[in-house]
């Protein structure tokens, strides 16, 4: 079945069936452009399902002037910036919470989950190396994180990228050359700090 | 090339975009240098960490089949007429008891201040008649007796 058949059937019949070979075949797109934003792949699978959802709920404002993929990308780009900034507000409350009851814990927006088979050391360091990653992408203006992460994550072509984010190639390519720039100040003087 | 130039091409070396005279500078300068070679050993180690992520991804083959029956609990929440009657029913009798509480209130108000009023007017007309007696002070009569 190809895309727009996927979606008439969708749309004329309430077909599971489709709905399911649209989530099959669009799975990888979604859990990998989300868990470029997101600390964890739990996270990046919760977003996944929010994604779907959105996606079924209004399909009958898909246009078939962009292709599914495209739009899909798109939904998933807003969700995952909404949940990073959700996140950052609840860790900003947190925080406060932490300074008024004498709290000790740093602030932290990021779970980042633990591999509970490396040995203790590698794993503090593995947690430490994805929350300076984490940090890094996720101060980046949002243009530019959101240029980066389809580049990075998703492997797609800057005529892509312009295509998701309705820009022209040329900005994709200034964006992503100040992404990178950016990337590099803030990892370089983390690494600089650690071991 | 100097510490400050080689730490602004750790990306760039590392997704091959120096040309060979740079990867050579930058190669050159990385095995001489303590500090360069320790920060981008670090650096290395956390950039790789996106194509780890980006590896990570294991498909759920049961995923579509959670996702539909979730979509079908909502349709069936946001559908159900016996909820929706429910919800507009309590709303009306709510409404209703709002409106009739402001109409009797309102009433009570009125009926309490008017018996209120009429005290007040008889007690000054008594208060008057005391000290201004109708027999005596006709004040009126007698305007219009001298005109």
């Amino acid at each position: 079945m190809t895309d727009q058949q996927i979606v008439k059937e969708i749309l004329n019949s309430n077909s599971q069936k489709a709905f399911v070979e649209l989530v099959d075949r669009y799975q990888p797109l979604v859990v990998k452009t989300c868990r470029g934003f997101v600390a964890s792949y739990a996270d990046a699978e919760d977003l996944t399902q929010e994604v779907f959802i959105e996606v079924y709920q209004s399909l009958s404002n898909f246009r078939n002037e962009s292709k599914l993929s495209t739009w899909l990308y798109r939904i998933a780009v807003n969700k995952s910036l909404n949940f990073v900034r959700k996140k950052k507000r609840e860790s900003v409350l947190q925080s406060i919470d932490r300074f008024f009851t004498g709290g000790n814990r740093g602030s932290q927006y990021f779970d980042i989950e633990e591999n509970s088979n490396a040995n203790p050391e590698k794993q503090i360091q593995k947690k430490e190396d994805k929350l300076i990653l984490k940090q890094a992408i996720n101060s980046l203006p949002d243009n530019q994180r959101i240029a980066f992460i389809l580049s990075k994550y998703q492997d797609l072509s800057y005529k892509e990228i312009a295509e998701v984010m309705n820009v022209t190639v040329a900005s994709v390519e200034s964006l992503l050359f100040r992404a990178k720039a950016n990337l590099q100040k803030k990892l370089v003087v983390k690494s600089k700090n650690k071991p | 090339m100097k510490c400050k130039e080689i730490n602004t091409k750790f990306i760039e070396y590392l997704e091959k975009e120096l040309n060979e005279t740079q990867i050579q500078q930058f190669e050159g300068h990385i095995s001489t240098c303590t500090n360069c070679k320790k920060a981008f050993n670090s650096f290395i180690r956390i950039y790789a960490e996106i194509e780890f992520e980006k590896n990570e991804f294991s498909p759920d083959p049961f995923l579509g089949q959670k996702i539909w029956s979730k979509i079908d609990v909502k349709e069936k929440s946001y559908n159900s007429p016996i909820l929706s009657i429910r919800r507009v029913a309590f709303t009306s009798i709510a409404a209703a008891g709002l409106f009739i509480g402001i109409i009797m209130g309102s009433l009570i108000n009125s009926l309490i201040l008017s018996s209120v009023n009429d005290e007040i007017e008889q007690s000054w007309t008594l208060l008057t008649e005391e000290y201004f007696p109708s027999e005596i002070y006709r004040p009126y009569e007698e305007l219009a007796n001298n005109e």
